[in-house]
């Protein structure tokens, strides 16, 4: 509500459109009628606007009453140790508490992004889409948990100047969580429901599993490939040249035969 | 023209298998470090084809009468590819230097 001049007469302004009944007001009645019906209009329209107000949050807040408890994890519980957090889901309300969408048009929906706490501190982020109540988040975050931990997500909307708000969502009662399993977190405020996945560490088979597999598969084919090519990838060495022999007498040409007109001799030699 | 003539490695099947295993493996390991294949697949086929190129090699190593550089250093470029996923300028310098070593030995 600003205040609007006609002339010398400043009276509050009510709405748009207003100004033409009140210059005919200060016209017709004066400037302090004018102003009367000006305060009079404007209490009229807060009234109603604080009603709209409680009628909203009272809305909202039956919505937030009427969402379904998650359901407690059935995990078989951690113990202390270093774990990973790898996913999050989070679903917000479409609508701030007041019942109006998060952002101007267009783009309406909530620009999401959660902050990760454990025990209270932040211990990593997710920016997940724009646009969107659903968020889904994959993450390798490690993080040192105790057997009284507690895990929580501050989730906002993300806007230019000042961030909004959304809710919070938490999981707590360690002795109840599991790994590579979904364990609903306690939403509040807007938020719908919430989720998160711890993992153990990875072990060495974990981190090179891929690896492992395709050098077996690699060396596998290799070995294959040459056990049924063989002949032709593994010719068997060339057997040595026969050594020369005496077209005559068969003898061997070498050290004890020089030439073959030498047959004769060696015939005698062996006679 | 080779100046070995018959004995150049392309007339050496397990050798230009190991060759051409090896000269793949180094193309999906610059896919790999480029991030074109992301895990799990593009480390998988870089290990895979490294470890094919070096069973050819030791096949050939094995059966070969006589063992010359061109057998280490194509067990140096598996070697190399092995190990670019951790060390990326070693290996990639090695890998480098063990296919100049071979190239001058062939031509």
């Amino acid at each position: 509500m600003y205040p609007a001049s006609h002339g010398r007469c400043y009276v509050r302004s009510v709405s748009s459109g207003w100004h033409v009944a009140v210059t005919t007001i200060v016209a017709l009645c004066g400037c302090k009628a004018a102003r009367e019906y000006a305060e009079k209009r404007y209490d009229e329209r807060r009234t109603v606007e604080k009603a709209e107000e409680r009628a909203a949050e009272d809305r909202a807040a039956k919505q937030e009453a009427d969402r379904p408890p998650p359901p407690k994890p059935n995990g078989p519980g951690i113990t202390a140790g270093t774990y990973r957090i790898t996913n999050i889901r989070v679903a917000a309300f479409a609508t701030t508490r007041k019942d109006k969408p998060w952002d101007d048009a267009p783009g309406e929906e909530p620009d999401l992004a959660v902050k990760i706490r454990l025990d209270g501190d932040t211990v990593g982020t997710c920016r997940p889409n724009d646009n969107a109540v659903n968020a889904h988040c994959t993450l390798d975050l490690e993080v040192e948990l105790r057997e009284s931990s507690e895990l929580s997500l501050e989730v906002v909307d993300r806007d230019t100047l000042v961030d909004d708000p959304i809710g919070t969502a938490t999981l707590t009662d360690p002795s109840t969580w599991g790994t590579r399993m979904e364990l609903p977190m306690v939403p509040a405020s807007r938020i719908r429901s919430a989720s998160i996945v711890i993992a153990t560490p990875p072990t060495w088979w974990d981190l090179h599993r891929s690896r492992m597999i395709g050098l077996c598969a690699g060396i596998g084919l290799a070995i294959s490939v040459v056990g049924l090519f063989r002949r032709s990838l593994m010719p068997p060495p060339p057997a040595p040249a026969p050594l020369p022999r005496c077209s005559h007498c068969r003898a061997l040409l070498g050290d004890s035969l020089a030439k073959c007109s030498e047959c004769g001799a060696v015939q005698k030699v062996h006679a | 023209m080779s100046k070995h003539g018959d004995t150049a490695i392309w007339h050496v099947p397990l050798l230009v298998l190991a060759g051409i295993s090896a000269i793949a493996g180094i193309a999906v390991a610059i896919a790999v470090w480029q991030g074109a294949l992301p895990e799990p697949w593009g480390p998988g086929v870089q290990w895979g084809l490294a470890g094919a190129s070096a069973t050819f090699t030791l096949a050939r190593i094995i059966h070969a009468r006589s063992v010359g550089r061109r057998e280490l250093e194509l067990v140096v470029i598996a070697a190399g590819v092995f190990l670019s996923q951790y060390m990326l300028t070693i290996a990639g310098a090695v890998i480098v230097v063990a296919i100049i070593a071979l190239v001058l030995d062939e031509l």
